[in-house]
């Protein structure tokens, strides 16, 4: 080990204060790096750990987590669309912020990332618009400052490519509702919930969903549908009309929107042009 | 043994963000890592420890992060943390590329990460002892892992006999 230690093992400190450490190593920890210091890292733990929860919050982090569990369950969808971490709070901001006016592909696209909005500002955010939409936004890469990345909100016919950054959102006046898509090769996605079995109950009448997608090399479109509706429905059976209508269409056209009683339907459709 | 997700993640969370931030230097990659780290913890479920997880999920993420460093060819930003781009980096018979064949050696008590645990004894700063705690392992067995990393990688501090 090495000779001079200069801070205690984080591990044991994580322990010590999850009230998981062995009596005996806390004893031999106490008595290598005396209380006062031990004090102090348990206090900036906790410090770090009000901070990690603002930053992190679980909400959104088990959301992303199921999402990611129930890609992986499915394997038939496994790899068509890439998980990824949510945009961040910045980004996020700057998403909620576009929700109000969202731009075109004719408008110019980008608006900055809103470094140093407050992510608060997203449940403060009042989104008007219409009142069932399927809202995307793409992070784009500012060719100019690398490291200051744009979001744009996307129209129905924007071309997209493939490793296409995209984050999911929507807008709906009825309090259930699940989105899915569907890709040039006929594969249905389901984006929320995360798996067909969860309430479809929407934590809000407008939003974004935890996490992004990284879109792989599927050709011709990738279609988003939201149904929307005002009491619980089983999500498996708009999942079950979707698939119907994708395997009537054939392979590279996009499928018909299913029709089912007392929903309320929203697409948005993305062209897929070669990188 | 069932994970309910939301707790775990209350009470788990903080900790195995702060880990890959540690090591990654990164705060989206740190993001992405963490809940890879879950997303495997509920996929092994059946192969749990029964006891605290903070051991068990520590050493996951330490193992994710270090993956994320050596497939990203990525180096940590942390000032003096070239020892840890050694260990991410080094060749290692226990190929740990693949996050299945990772869970797979930490879940296996004979088989655990030697990168791990050299992360944990050269740049955490645990002795030996400590090692062996969170493996729950012998320490003689901790120390012959490491002294057959550092044989393979020149530039590891000698492996001494705390």
């Amino acid at each position: 080990m090495p000779e001079h230690r200069q801070a205690p093992p984080p591990l044991l400190l994580e322990q010590l204060h999850l009230g998981e450490l062995p009596a005996e190593q806390e004893r031999l920890l106490l008595q290598r790096y005396g209380r006062e210091a031990i004090d102090a890292a348990l206090h900036e733990l906790s410090e770090s750990n009000t901070m990690l929860s603002a930053r992190y919050p679980t909400q959104v982090m088990t959301g992303a987590i199921e999402a990611r569990l129930a890609q992986r369950r499915a394997t038939g969808r496994r790899g068509r669309l890439r998980l990824l971490w949510a945009l961040g709070p910045a980004l996020m901001a700057a998403a909620v912020l576009l929700m109000v006016r969202p731009s075109t592909p004719d408008d110019g696209g980008g608006v900055s990332t809103g470094v140093g909005t407050d992510p608060s500002d997203l449940e403060a955010t009042r989104i008007k618009g219409e009142a069932l939409e399927v809202r995307i936004f793409r992070r784009r890469e500012n060719p100019a400052a690398a490291e200051n990345p744009f979001i744009e909100a996307l129209a129905d016919g924007t071309p997209v490519r493939a490793g296409d950054v995209l984050q999911l959102g929507y807008a709906s006046d009825k309090p259930y509702a699940t989105m899915l898509s569907v890709d040039g090769r006929g594969t249905v996605t389901l984006h929320f919930p995360t798996a067909p079995e969860r309430d479809a109950k929407l934590p809000k009448h407008s939003g974004l969903l935890p996490f992004a997608y990284e879109l792989d090399d599927s050709p011709h479109f990738e279609r988003f549908y939201l149904f929307a509706h005002n009491r619980p429905f089983p999500v498996q059976r708009v999942q079950d009309a979707l698939q119907t209508q994708v395997e009537k269409a054939g392979r590279g056209k996009p499928p018909a929107t299913p029709s089912l009683p007392g929903f309320d339907v929203a697409t948005l459709e993305l062209r897929k042009v070669k990188p | 043994m069932a994970i309910d997700i939301p707790a775990t993640y209350d009470r788990y969370g903080a900790m195995v963000l702060r880990r890959c931030r540690r090591l990654l230097g990164d705060d989206t990659l740190a993001q992405d890592a963490a809940q890879e780290v879950f997303v495997q913890l509920v996929t092994h479920n059946d192969k749990l420890e029964d006891r605290g997880l903070s051991s068990l999920l520590f050493r996951m993420a330490t193992g994710v992060s270090l993956n994320r460093l050596r497939s990203r060819r990525r180096h940590p930003e942390h000032p003096g943390d070239a020892l840890l781009a050694d260990i991410a980096a080094a060749e290692d018979p226990e190929e740990l590329s693949a996050a299945r064949r990772l869970l797979a050696r930490l879940f296996d008590d004979e088989q655990p990460s030697t990168r791990v645990m050299a992360t944990m004894h050269w740049v955490d700063g645990m002795t030996h002892a400590e090692v062996a705690e969170a493996f729950g392992m012998s320490v003689s067995g901790v120390r012959k892992r490491l002294r057959e990393l550092q044989a393979r990688v020149q530039s590891l501090p000698e492996v001494s006999h705390a």
